[in-house]
């Protein structure tokens, strides 16, 4: 790998951990408590999130989520970041796939704009 | 008044000082008179001192006594009547102590009358022949004539028989008139000014322009036929004893007036001048004159009003030029970079509020200087973009000082890639004792601090956890 391909890898890492912990410290927040509650009560955390949002602040985590797709970062492969920084939040997502797929496709049609 | 020279030669025998008074009375001069030109010596170097100490001749002064001695102008000779009057009495021979009496005696008196002076001259006991000398040459040099009363003493008795016999020897006497008041005065044999014959006609002009009344100092013009005619009978009426009255004809010719005599009893032919039109020349635009012939038309051709003129100001390196413009070709303005080298923009014409150039008393435009407004304008620009950049900077370290910790795990981790292997989350991961699930805490706990299984729920305290 050349330096450029060394610069270009590590700004994708960066965009990534940059991303991942705006969740983690966002989840931390609210506590991880509420966090089991809610998957437990199977709520939509995204949507709950998007909903406390002011239009400024969706369009600007939309151009966030473009960044990221333009850096070809999936979304699995976010959640998977996140997850590597918050392993509690495993433990409570765990055995759930369907919520997670869910999930998926909420962030994705937020980035479409669909919602 | 004794001369410079007079005043030096007394100075050069002299060892010691000698004071004004006695050099004047060495001199038989006037005191006052002596002591100027000892003054006047003393500005040209010649002699030293003052009327106090008295005065002696310098180097100078004896040198130019070798070389001839000093040449006054008559300015500093203050050649006065009275200092002329007693230089004819030197020049003819008369003592200095009789010049100094007869001078002081005609001083006593009108010393511009004739009568009188020949009477004080006769009262100094002046020799006949040297008073009559003395008096004729005053008399020519005040311009005066011989006093009637004075005829006969003044010249002498073989004229007189010569007058009284009616003969006419003067014509022969040479430059011995002298005009008064236009009629010829005989003043003494070659003591005058004109011959006789000179004099006569010069009285017979001044008469004529006294008859046509030009002598009051009216502007002189040019003679015309009534003119003519006018001085031929004043010369008539001067001159009555000549012969009988003649007639004369004028005629206006093209060279002026003729005067043609009229011979009695001889028929005169009156020729009508030809009429002969005046010449009409035209000037043209460009200044050629042309003679115009009589009947040939002059046309007039009446020239376009010229159009404005516009002018272009440029301001090139080597200064402002002044271009007129073709108004048929479009004007382009050529904006030069800042950096292009160009001379600041001056001149530049002052526009008013109304958008016109503002115009200077003569009509032209002014010019002010925009430099200076210029550099500041640039000034700014300049403090501008470096607030602008410090601001960018100061947000750039603010941004890299927040997210350095990720930058650097983002570049640990592609190095990582480049190795084959994803390096681990530098977050420090804890695992419950109990139920074996890894987690993470947002800061490191005490070692009283209770540590919770997010799983299970146990409860650990710091110092366990950070031992584990």
């Amino acid at each position: 790998m050349t330096i450029r391909g060394i610069l270009q890898s590590t700004a994708r890492y960066f965009v990534l951990i940059k991303a991942a912990t705006d969740i983690v410290n966002k989840a931390k927040q609210i506590g991880m408590d509420k966090i089991k509650t809610l998957v437990d009560a199977g709520r939509s955390i995204t949507e709950i999130y998007l909903e406390s949002c002011s239009p400024d602040k969706k369009v600007e985590k939309r151009r966030e989520a473009h960044t990221l797709l333009e850096m070809g970062i999936t979304p699995e492969e976010l959640w998977k970041e996140v997850l590597r920084r918050l392993p509690e939040l495993e433990a409570i997502i765990k055995g759930k796939d369907d919520y997670i797929q869910a999930e998926m496709k909420k962030i994705e049609a937020f980035v479409k704009g669909e919602i | 008044m004794a001369s410079q020279n007079d005043v030096l030669e007394a100075l050069r025998t002299k060892e010691a000082a000698t004071s004004t008074e006695d050099l004047a009375k060495e001199l038989k001069a006037s005191r006052e008179g002596t002591r100027k030109q000892l003054t006047r010596l003393k500005d040209k170097g010649y002699v030293d001192g003052d009327s106090q100490e008295g005065w002696l001749i310098t180097e100078d002064g004896r040198n130019q006594l070798e070389r001839g001695g000093v040449a006054p102008s008559m300015v500093e000779e203050g050649v006065t009547p009275r200092d002329v009057f007693e230089g004819i009495g030197r020049r003819i021979g008369i003592t200095p102590d009789r010049i100094v009496l007869a001078t002081d005696i005609v001083w006593s008196g009108d010393y511009t009358d004739i009568k009188w002076v020949w009477e004080a001259l006769r009262q100094a006991v002046i020799r006949d022949d040297l008073a009559k000398l003395w008096v004729n040459s005053w008399r020519a040099h005040l311009k005066k004539g011989i006093p009637p009363e004075l005829e006969r003493e003044l010249v002498g008795a073989e004229e007189e028989q010569g007058v009284k016999a009616g003969a006419k020897p003067r014509v022969e006497e040479g430059r011995s008139y002298i005009l008064v008041e236009d009629l010829p005065v005989y003043v003494g044999k070659n003591l005058g000014d004109l011959l006789y014959e000179d004099a006569v006609d010069l009285a017979r002009i001044r008469a004529g322009r006294a008859a046509r009344g030009a002598v009051q100092g009216a502007p002189s013009q040019p003679w015309g036929a009534r003119d003519i005619i006018e001085i031929v009978n004043a010369v008539r009426d001067w001159a009555p004893g000549q012969a009988p009255s003649k007639s004369y004809m004028v005629t206006q010719g093209e060279g002026g007036a003729i005067v043609q005599e009229v011979e009695p009893g001889k028929p005169m032919v009156l020729q009508q001048p030809a009429s002969k039109p005046g010449a009409t020349y035209l000037v043209k635009p460009d200044g050629s004159v042309k003679q115009m012939e009589p009947g040939e038309p002059i046309v007039v051709t009446q020239q376009a009003p010229a159009a404005q003129r516009t002018f272009i100001v440029k301001q090139t390196p080597e200064g402002a030029t002044v271009e007129e413009h073709d108004l048929s070709k479009p004007i382009i303005i050529n904006a030069l970079a800042p950096a292009s080298g160009m001379p600041p923009m001056y001149p530049f014409p002052a526009m008013g509020g109304d958008g016109k150039p503002i115009l200077g008393s003569d009509g032209k435009p002014v010019y002010v200087d925009i430099e200076p407004m210029l550099k500041w304008v640039g000034f700014q620009g300049e403090q501008r973009r470096a607030d602008e950049r410090h601001n960018a900077l100061m947000g750039l370290t603010q941004v890299i000082k927040e997210n350095l910790p990720i930058g650097i795990e983002a570049f640990s981790r592609a190095v990582g890639e480049v190795k084959g292997k994803a390096p681990e989350s530098t977050a420090q991961q804890y695992e419950c004792g109990s139920c074996h699930t890894k987690f993470t805490l947002p800061r490191e706990p005490g070692e009283d601090e209770k540590v919770i299984c997010p799983k299970c729920g146990t409860e650990w305290t710091g110092k366990v956890v950070m031992s584990a």
